[in-house]
């Protein structure tokens, strides 16, 4: 069998003859930039083949010399060396961590998802000669009410660990669908379970210590990116490789809960036998990936999941390297398309607790909009790809140091970056910014078109583009740039989720004004200007301070059940509560796509201030 | 029992844009035509207000006309390769306008330059004094290149030119400003991406009253379902307030009818379907009324029998002023 050896990593795999070189790299664990999901269409995934001959070739269309790519070059007979270029090894695979206020000395608070109770047994006599776990059982009851299950394991040594620890044992209890779960019992350790939240975006994942003075978040990429930007593509790849596929993206997103957990863990200077939970928020498809369920009908009609209300599992059974007793929480989701992330987004906005209705608009590649009061809750889901996440686009990044995240004009573009480092790219907000101030500049036109000779708009490749900060300033040493593609995929997004809150508005009776606040979440940064959201026409046009930006309310939600087996409840409570709109066969709904295509909107008298500002 | 009136009061009114220029105003057309002014949904005279009847104009052209179909070819053989001539007839032949289509400029039907499309337009409009519409090549180069130096020689003759696309609207924009022509805004039929183009030429300084829309043209049985609903929906836009939507409308069907099985083939193929000199004007003549129906305002026809049908019809269709007015 062939050997294929990536540079400059090195790194070799065996692979078969008529193996894709990115798949080769895929089973050789080395990143390849890639956004299409291997289709040939996205160039990003551009090596050079230095030794040995390959068959195919990817559509030399634009391809410089010597470049092939990967996903449509195919391995031959031959041994390769295939080399890749600095940008198509931009897969970032850092984890980065930020600090956050540390919580209490004494966190978990009592009531969360698991939690160790010191109990005083009375020892058995031969008057009261109940068995030991009833014993405990009889105890716990006392304690909390409810159904307790023993399991095997615990069972074996109960006898031993209770008399070990004379009568006056920890216990330690998770709570389930059904009531308590006792995972361990042993002599009084003065330590709580710690727990970690994690929120699996389809493009970053966000993972958060739950300990005592604990107060770090860290992030990645989803390492899925390498299947494609969206959920659809990894389902599409499930399907392609029905063997191997869905196993693959599980593993992916698992290695990388395991490198948040590390990281978490590290900073803290934590024990993995000391987290006992983790609990879990994402849409949909990333919760049916990081459990390895075959997600494959949620793509096609009548687009079904296999499961959205999760019962626990044992984290051995995911395959995360946590305390083996611990448990493994998923928020429970809407539907297909609206996920636990927007659940999870419900329950930390208090959306559904409101005396007035308001909406929740989750930023996400998949984005969702919940709209709603204590009456009501209604849901629908508008597919706004990565593009504000920094995922797809030539200088697009999350939200980390570096991180180009505002930009406004003083007669030339000004822009800062998170924690004023050397630029590595554009997040969210900065996107928001920088959209916002070239409309306003006149550098864009309205369509998002760069104006020819405007300042700062070049031409390469017969595109226009536009150069924020120049290579010698950027700390990859490439310029910071903005092309055209990147701005049509940040104009879709927003008029996709524009046009999917009007038509659910409009399902209701109701228009953007009957809104006591509009809460726009999201991890893209943490510096969203309103006005400029408003400019673009990614938010509607409301007095300002009814717009609230509430930041990753997915990771929030996943927290505050953690901390509150209250929240358990309440988030079933309000995915069972919560009715969902299919935009897809909704008449209206194109229609309503193409005018918000626009900046700020086709209808500039739905956006009066923006009109005023740049009469 | 009364009748109820039942009629509906709408809170819009289309444009009225006037192309041409007489001596008077610093041209030298002998006379202008008006367009728009509705109140009302076309045809429904108890509602509204129907200043203006639609007008027509013939195309002309230098180029090669081989690609005309014969029903059309014959009508102009004669004067075809003349355009003086050819626009002299024109007026004889009942247009109220004339359209210079300037598809010769484009590469594959002879490439004739800059200079010689505005002499072109130069001669057209020394042999006519019928306002003029000057319709560019339909690829983004040619007309960027031609259309500037076109608006300069008809400097003053307020002339209507196109089109102005979404991905294309710099130039004639900036021409048609400097040298005081309307402009033909086309969108490929949706209201959405009318509305952009609408907005993005005010923001370059259009005047919106100075645009007549396109929605692009299909000819009956060739697509036009698809642009008749357009032009509808605009009007219901417009006329509920829309300022975006009250240009009037042009469309441009004279080159679409040889596109028509139908309408163009020859009795020898198609006996069934009568006499072709029949047919062919016919199917021109109606597709012109039925966009008269859904609201066009300016319609450019390339068959003068078309022409005369089609205006024979809409004199009796065409809502006369109320008696009391």
């Amino acid at each position: 069998m062939p050997v294929v050896t990536f540079l400059p990593a090195g790194v070799s795999v065996e692979a078969d003859p008529g193996t894709s070189l990115l798949d080769a790299a895929r089973q050789a664990n080395v990143p390849i930039r890639n956004d299409c999901g291997g289709q040939g269409i996205c160039t990003r995934c551009q090596v050079e083949v230095k030794r040995g001959e390959v068959a195919g070739r990817g559509s030399g269309g634009g391809l410089a010399e010597g470049r092939f790519l990967a996903c449509r070059t195919l391995v031959a007979e031959s041994d390769l060396e295939v080399y890749l270029p600095e940008e198509t090894r931009e897969v970032e695979t850092e984890v980065t961590l930020r600090r956050t206020d540390p919580f209490p000395a004494d966190y978990p608070p009592p009531g969360a998802m698991v939690e160790t109770v010191e109990l005083d047994l009375p020892a058995p006599n031969l008057d009261d000669n109940v068995s030991d776990s009833e014993r405990l059982v009889r105890r716990l009851r006392k304690w909390r009410d409810a159904e307790y299950h023993i399991p095997l394991g615990v069972l074996k040594d109960l006898p031993v660990r209770l008399r070990d620890a004379q009568w006056r044992a920890d216990v330690t209890v998770s709570v389930e669908p059904w009531g308590s779960r006792i995972l361990r019992v042993g002599r009084p350790a003065r330590k709580k379970p710690y727990m970690v939240a994690v929120d699996i975006g389809t493009t970053a994942i966000k993972a958060q210590l739950l300990a005592p003075e604990a107060g770090w978040v860290a992030s990645c990429y989803n390492s899925q990116v390498m299947f494609g930007p969206d959920v659809i593509s990894r389902i599409i790849h499930c399907q392609r490789d029905e063997e191997h596929g869905c196993p693959a993206l599980k593993q992916l997103v698992v290695q990388d809960i395991e490198r948040l957990i590390a990281a978490l863990l590290d900073a803290q200077g934590v024990e993995r036998e000391d987290v006992w939970a983790l609990v879990v928020s994402g849409n949909t498809t990333m919760i049916h990936l990081f459990l390895g369920l075959y997600p494959v009908w949620i793509r096609r009609e009548p687009y079904v999941g296999c499961a959205y209300l999760l019962a626990p599992v044992r984290p051995e059974d995911v395959g995360v390297n946590i305390n083996p007793a611990g448990r493994v929480f998923c928020l429970p989701a809407v539907s297909s398309y609206v996920g636990a992330d927007i659940t999870a987004g419900v329950l930390a906005t208090g959306l559904g607790d409101r005396k007035r209705p308001s909406a929740l608009i989750d930023l996400g590649t998949n984005g969702e909009i919940a709209i709603g009061c204590e009456e009501f809750l209604v849901c629908c889901s508008a597919s706004a790809g990565p593009a504000f996440e920094g995922g797809g686009s030539a200088s697009g990044t999350r939200a980390r140091p570096g991180a180009v995240e505002s930009v406004w004009s003083e007669g030339t573009l000004r822009w800062r970056t998170v924690g004023d480092e050397p630029p590595v790219g554009i997040c969210g907000t900065g996107y928001i910014d920088l959209l916002a101030t070239l409309v306003r500049e006149r550098i864009m036109d309205k369509t998002g078109r760069f104006v020819a000779g405007a300042p700062g708009v070049v031409q390469r490749d017969d595109e226009f583009l536009y150069v924020l900060a120049p290579a010698e300033q950027a700390a990859g040493g490439r310029d910071i740039i903005l092309t055209q593609a990147d701005v049509e995929n940040l104009v879709r997004a927003k008029g996709a989720i524009y046009a999917a809150g009007s038509v659910l508005l409009e399902s209701l009776g109701m228009d953007w004004g009957d809104l006591e606040t509009i809460m726009l979440a999201g991890g893209f940064g943490d510096r969203l200007n309103k006005d400029n959201a408003v400019t673009i026409g990614l938010l509607p046009d409301v007095p300002r301070e009814r717009i609230a930006f509430v930041g990753n309310t997915s990771l929030q939600g996943a927290v505050m059940v953690a901390q509150d087996a209250a929240n358990y409840w309440k988030a079933r409570d309000i995915a069972g509560k919560m009715t969902y709109f299919e935009l897809s066969t909704h008449p209206d709904f194109m229609d309503r796509f193409v005018s918000a295509c626009f900046l700020p909107h086709t209808d500039t008298e739905k956006f009066p201030s923006v009109s005023a500002a740049q009469e | 029992m009364p009748v109820p009136d039942v009629s509906e009061r709408l809170s819009g009114a289309i444009n009225e844009v006037t192309i041409g220029a007489t001596e008077e105003q610093g041209g030298s057309r002998t006379r202008t035509v008006t367009i728009g002014g509705e109140t009302s949904f076309p045809m429904l005279s108890f509602e509204g207000r129907y200043p203006h009847p639609p007008a027509f104009a013939l195309q002309i052209t230098a180029a090669d006309v081989d690609d005309w179909h014969a029903e059309a070819k014959k009508h102009v053989a004669d004067v075809a390769g003349d355009l003086e001539k050819w626009a002299g007839k024109c007026e004889e032949w009942g247009a109220d306008l004339i359209c210079l289509d300037l598809a010769a400029a484009h590469p594959d039907s002879g490439g004739r330059s800059p200079e010689q499309c505005a002499d072109d337009v130069k001669r057209v409009l020394g042999a006519s004094g019928l306002p003029l519409v000057v319709w560019g090549t339909d690829t983004d180069e040619v007309d960027n290149n031609i259309l500037p130096k076109c608006t300069q020689a008809a400097a003053g003759e307020n002339c209507l030119f196109g089109t102005a696309k979404e991905l294309n609207y710099r130039t004639l924009a900036a021409s048609c400003l400097a040298d005081s022509h309307k402009i033909i805004a086309e969108a490929p039929s949706d209201i959405n991406l009318s509305k952009q183009l609408h907005i993005l030429l005010k923001d370059v300084g259009v005047n919106l009253q100075d645009i007549i829309m396109h929605p692009t043209t299909g000819a009956l049985g060739f697509g036009m379902v698809y642009i008749y609903t357009t032009i509808e929906r605009g009007r219901i836009a417009g006329l509920s307030g829309d300022t975006l939507m009250q240009q009037p409308v042009v469309v441009n069907i004279g080159k679409e009818i040889g596109r028509v099985k139908e309408a163009v083939s020859p009795e020898e193929e198609s006996p069934q379907w009568g006499k072709v000199q029949v047919r062919a004007p016919l199917w021109e003549a109606a597709t012109a009324v039925g966009y008269v129906e859904a609201g066009a305002e300016l319609l450019v026809l390339r068959n003068p029998e078309a022409l005369q049908q089609a205006k024979t019809a809409l004199e009796a269709l065409w809502p006369k002023p109320p008696e009391s007015a």
